[in-house]
């Protein structure tokens, strides 16, 4: 009688490895966010001032 | 996480593009064309040093302002592709997963936070302080969350109670409006906060062309996001 032959199991990620990986993008994609649409520094302002007032941010 | 942020960008630039392309064609003629009655209002405000002029766009205006659509266009996807991601319950997501989650960020980065904070083309001052409206923008988004969280909650109810699964994700969804509104009603009402858009030189009618070419350009990004994440996700986290 063979064996039967097993697959080699694939490592899973952990609960909170699978959390980080959705969560840190997150944070990044929330932190550019922030500095496209709201930081007040006037270099940044005006760099991104044109894309603020077409999205809607607050900007003046 | 590398893979979830491959994935991302990979969706985020062409969007963010696209959304270059609506803005330049779109919103900048009628951005330029406010500002000409803009320059009368800030005469020694600060003089945007990237522009060349009032009614013209310069070089360095236009390509800061295709680093920003780019911009946008990830940071919108980063946010986005691990919520298409966590929808799929591990299967590779589908082009549903994609338009619901495209149309609940044009609701909740764009529309509702346009009802509560009223903006403009430049020139068109607003009755709220900056500082309030940005305040008003963030709170809109935090509220939107907790609503979601409320939705869910009832329509998981409602399903349990025995409600068909129609009734229940449309009782999720009234519920969830409700708390939004009803936050934002409070807000309004114990800081006082009034946004809207004071007498000034603009023309109501660039005004509200303005508002339509935003609306425009706005809900074209999330679609394409929503087009883009998740093919991308198939081919780098699947």
């Amino acid at each position: 009688m063979h064996p039967t032959a097993h697959a080699p199991e694939r490592p899973r990620a952990s609960t909170a490895q699978a959390a980080l990986a959705h969560f840190i993008p997150a944070v990044l994609g929330l932190g550019l966010l922030a500095l496209i649409g709201f930081v007040p520094y006037p270099a940044v302002h005006d760099a991104f001032h044109d894309v603020r007032h077409t999205a809607g941010f607050p900007c003046h | 996480m590398r893979a979830v942020i491959a994935a991302a960008v990979v969706a985020g630039v062409p969007a963010g593009l696209l959304y270059a392309a609506a803005a330049y064609g779109i919103a900048l003629p009628v951005l330029l064309e406010a500002e000409v009655f803009e320059t009368g209002l800030h005469a020694a405000h600060d003089a945007h040093a990237l522009y060349v002029s009032a009614g013209a766009a310069g070089a360095g205006r236009l390509w800061w302002g295709l680093a920003g659509a780019v911009g946008l266009g990830c940071a919108l996807a980063l946010v986005l592709t691990p919520l298409v991601r966590a929808a799929g319950h591990g299967r590779p997501p589908g082009w549903r997963a994609g338009a619901v989650v495209g149309a609940l960020a044009f609701l909740t980065v764009f529309l509702l936070p346009m009802l509560v904070t009223r903006p403009g083309p430049p020139g068109v001052e607003n009755t709220a302080v900056l500082g309030a409206r940005q305040g008003a923008w963030v709170l809109s988004l935090l509220l939107f969350a907790a609503a979601w969280w409320i939705g869910t909650w009832v329509r998981a109810r409602l399903t349990r109670s025995g409600r068909g699964t129609g009734a229940a994700a449309l009782g999720g969804v009234a519920v969830g409006i409700a708390a939004w509104a009803l936050g934002m009603g409070l807000y309004l009402g114990l800081t006082g906060y009034a946004p809207g858009a004071a007498p000034g030189p603009v023309p109501d009618a660039v005004a509200h062309r303005f508002g339509a070419a935003m609306v425009l350009a706005n809900a074209l990004l999330c679609a394409a996001l929503g087009a883009l994440i998740p093919p991308a996700l198939r081919r780098f986290a699947p």
